[in-house]
């Protein structure tokens, strides 16, 4: 069907023709529209926003603890420190019970405060240089130190009790 | 003996040096000097040494001045990880009047065992793999002094092998693969013979390089102290845990507290404080006396004119070898055990507090004297090896 292209323009310019109040009812419509847009965006990206950090940095918090916590090495001497100061404990029991010489378990007992007190401050300073073989030698070293001189006191200590039929007094 | 003594000197002189030769090839990315510095001195000069979780080596002067260097080489860092490895590092020196300070605090998370290398741990690592290096459970016989020097010399690496078995890690020579990263610092500190060193070492590592003879006032804590030889009738060490060992100590006050190894080869003219120590030594001099307090003595052997030797000591195990001369030995005391032999044992004991005579080996007359020795000592446990 054949048509002339000029009555489309016609149309369209009386299309173009507008109400007088078009423009009031324009603005107003667009201000209400807007204004619920905006909010509803803002608070939405307020709620992202804050669940998105406090998921990473939950997530952040936990990896740093779990990496501490997990590191080979923070895992070891704690195992390792474990282990040796049941083992002092109890040889610290087992020394009491035979000791008889009061000034001679006070001896024992300060120095075994004073060898703690170290420990103490090493393992601190080892939270910070984890992995530093010079700390990492005195933390051993001081464990080893108190379980061997509390064993090597009661070694001590029985062979001096020990009687013997050839026991000469002077 | 006397052969395989040699085979195995000869082993360890070719080792060393073909480790020597090794530690060349090590080519590292960049190298930082840390702190370079000289100073003037004259004989009143003090240099004041603060020490704290770092190694350093002390050499002779070629001069009059203390010269200092510290330098730090990496492999295979990133840039920024190597500012921030630098800047945890606290370094100064100053000199005020006579008195020249220099602090070295080495606050690092760059310390892994193996990455990091102090340059005397190159050497160590590198011994490491030598299977004739084997730990031995420890015998209780004579050694030779040149045996006593030995152990001395390859110390640290028993030491860190022990450190590293008891934390379930080998030690492992440094092999530099392409993307190793590695660090190696270098600490060196060179000392004129004529000035006083004031020291303090906390959890740090002293290799003394050269004979010194200064005179030396030390406090160290946790940390390891290596000599050539030592002494100076004014030095005052007092080393509390950690280790010590000297192929000879001439002179000088010394106090040991907790140390599980103390190693001196020859010792002489010496006073000696000590308590919960292991002590050996190779060969005892003139003018040596020790004070004692729950300590394991070593004495091995003893030099043809020892003159006299004194031990006070409380709750002490002495293992005493006898000299080779003639000498007379007597010991006041009470509660003390003492075992002479394998089989034969003689007891000494008097349950109450005052002391007596408890044993007593008379001069024989048929050799050269050499000296006597002396001991009072009470809740002792003497084990005396007469011809071993």
């Amino acid at each position: 069907m054949k048509q002339d292209i000029r009555d489309f323009f016609k149309e369209a310019e009386e299309l173009k023709t507008l109400p007088e109040n078009h423009r009031t009812e324009f603005l107003n419509k667009l201000k209400q529209q807007s204004k619920r847009k905006i909010n509803a965006k803002f608070w939405l990206q307020v709620a992202a926003s804050i669940i998105l950090v406090t998921t990473i940095g939950y997530g952040l918090y936990n990896s740093s603890l779990g990496r501490q916590e997990t590191s080979p090495i923070f895992a070891e001497v704690k195992a390792i420190e474990i282990e040796y100061l049941e083992n002092i404990n109890t040889e610290w029991e087992k020394f009491v019970a035979i000791a008889d010489d009061k000034a001679l378990v006070e001896r024992f007992r300060k120095k075994l405060d004073d060898l703690d007190k170290d420990y103490k401050a090493l393992s601190e300073q080892f939270q910070n240089e984890s992995e530093n073989i010079l700390i990492l030698e005195s933390l051993v070293e001081n464990l080893q130190t108190r379980l061997q001189i509390l064993k090597d006191i009661q070694e001590h200590l029985k062979i001096l009790n020990q009687k013997n039929e050839h026991e000469i007094t002077i | 003996m006397k052969l395989q003594f040699k085979t195995v000197v000869l082993m360890l002189i070719t080792s060393v040096l073909s480790h020597g030769q090794e530690l060349s090839k090590i080519e590292m990315d960049e190298k930082h000097t840390i702190y370079k510095e000289s100073f003037a001195t004259d004989s009143n000069t003090t240099l004041v040494l603060n020490l704290e979780s770092t190694t350093v080596k002390i050499v002779d002067s070629p001069d009059d001045k203390v010269h200092i260097e510290y330098t730090m080489e990496f492999n295979n860092y990133r840039k920024k990880r190597i500012k921030e490895a630098i800047n945890r590092l606290k370094i100064s020196g100053k000199k005020e009047g006579n008195k020249i300070t220099y602090t070295a605090e080495s606050r690092n998370m760059f310390h892994r065992y193996d990455r990091h290398y102090y340059f005397e741990d190159l050497l160590i690592g590198r011994l490491a793999k030598k299977d004739s290096m084997r730990f031995e459970k420890p015998k209780v016989v004579r050694k030779s002094l040149d045996s006593i020097v030995e152990e001395i010399k390859q110390s640290d690496f028993l030491h860190r092998k022990r450190m590293l078995r008891a934390i379930n890690r080998e030690p492992r020579p440094v092999k530099q693969k392409k993307n190793t990263k590695l660090i190696i610092s270098k600490m060196e500190i060179m000392v004129p013979s004529h000035i006083h060193v004031r020291a303090t070492a906390e959890n740090s590592s002293m290799y003394f390089e050269s004979d010194f003879n200064n005179r030396l006032t030390l406090n160290s804590r946790n940390s390891k102290l290596k000599f050539k030889s030592v002494g100076n009738s004014l030095n005052v060490l007092d080393v509390d845990n950690g280790n010590f060992w000297a192929q000879d100590v001439t002179d000088g006050s010394y106090s040991f507290a907790n140390s599980r190894s103390v190693t001196i080869g020859k010792l002489s003219n010496a006073k000696i404080n000590s308590e919960f120590t292991k002590v050996q030594v190779g060969e005892i001099g003139k003018n040596v006396t020790l004070v004692d307090f729950n300590s394991e003595y070593f004495l091995y052997n003893w030099t043809k004119d020892f003159e006299r030797f004194e031990l006070t000591s409380e709750y002490s195990k002495v293992h005493l070898f006898s000299p080779k001369l003639d000498y007379h030995f007597i010991a006041f005391g009470n509660n003390t055990k003492s075992f002479a032999g394998p089989h034969q044992v003689n007891m000494n004991i008097t349950k109450k507090n005052e002391k007596g005579k408890i044993m007593e080996r008379k001069s024989k007359g048929d050799s050269h004297f050499s000296g006597e020795i002396y001991f009072d000592i009470i809740h002792g446990i003497i084990y005396s090896y007469l011809n071993e």
